[in-house]
């Protein structure tokens, strides 16, 4: 078997075999196709300039995709330190929205109130179409909101790697994922649960 | 007198708002005491918009668990086009050229 080192790597092939592959990935990750598409060539680019670093252990895919993973968390903590969460929302007000003063209680917003769901939620898992209102309702967010919430719920990253990444303190990092939750929730319940063609 | 009760009541009921935001994870380095744990309880026992928010959302993280973007049926059909593969190609020649330039 040939040394690693030694190992040639085409480039041409890399990119018929695993091109498509990569963009979805980091499509999947950044929903941005011209950003897309400068990853996946930064990841190449990388690629043929290290191919050392391929150790010939894990298939050429799972190489690539490590460095593009690389690549996107450069982005996020780029993207993160960027990210003005305390100019644009100071003290959580847009998750406040939800709840109103009621003598000394925050109480929920007759309008965003949790209604109980007509579809069972069991049964909705098997359902691909859910899966495509659940994109829908996660790309409504705003995009500093989603990167970070899919970062978290999508990938399982635990909340210290989410904060090192993106760079945010606690308070925001609260805030971020409250928010996060209470508008998914609520799209998901008008949208699906509660939709009358669900 | 009622207005000691009211203190009382003030210190052991947690607001809507808090509950939601703490019921789910937590920043790190950020634990909650377990008296504060119970205190969540507590307030979901009674309140049923959220306990159904509690609920809801960890179906919903669970979903989200269970959900592969990769495998999105909204981005199968996204591929590279061979203008764009071809463009690439070159790119990745041009680099690994000069390269070797540098090299010899």
């Amino acid at each position: 078997m040939e040394k690693s080192s030694q190992r040639k790597i085409d480039p041409i092939l890399l990119v018929d075999d695993h091109g498509d592959y990569l963009f979805r990935y980091a499509l999947a990750k950044v929903r941005d196709e011209d950003f897309a598409k400068d990853l996946v060539q930064e990841t190449y680019l990388a690629a043929i300039k290290k191919p050392e670093s391929y150790e010939g252990r894990s298939t050429e895919r799972t190489w690539l995709t490590s460095i593009l993973k690389h690549k996107i968390a450069d982005h996020y903590h780029k993207y993160g330190r960027e990210i003005t969460f305390d100019a644009s929302d100071p003290d959580g007000l847009y998750t406040k929205r939800y709840f109103k003063p009621e003598g000394w209680i925050f109480f929920w917003n007759k309008k965003f109130r949790p209604a109980r769901w007509s579809l069972s939620p069991e049964k909705t898992l098997e359902n691909k179409e859910f899966y495509g209102v659940l994109e829908k309702c996660l790309a409504d967010l705003p995009d500093t909101i989603e990167s970070v919430f899919r970062f978290r719920e999508l990938d399982g990253n635990p909340s210290k790697e989410v904060q090192e990444t993106f760079n945010l303190s606690s308070s925001n990092y609260w805030i971020i994922m409250h928010r996060a939750r209470l508008s998914l929730r609520q799209c998901m319940e008008v949208k699906w649960f509660n939709s009358e063609f669900g | 007198m009622g207005n000691k009760t009211n203190e009382w009541w003030k210190g052991m009921m947690l607001t809507c708002n808090d509950v939601t935001r703490m019921s789910f994870d937590t920043p790190y380095g950020v634990k909650l005491s377990f008296f504060m744990r119970l205190k969540l309880k507590l307030h979901r026992a009674v309140c049923i918009w959220c306990k159904r928010y509690f609920n809801q959302t960890k179906f919903l993280r669970k979903a989200m668990k269970a959900h592969q973007p990769t495998a999105d049926t909204s981005l199968s059909d996204s591929c590279l086009t061979n203008e764009e593969k071809e463009i690439l190609k070159k790119t990745l020649q041009d680099a690994n050229n000069s390269d070797k330039d540098l090299v010899f």
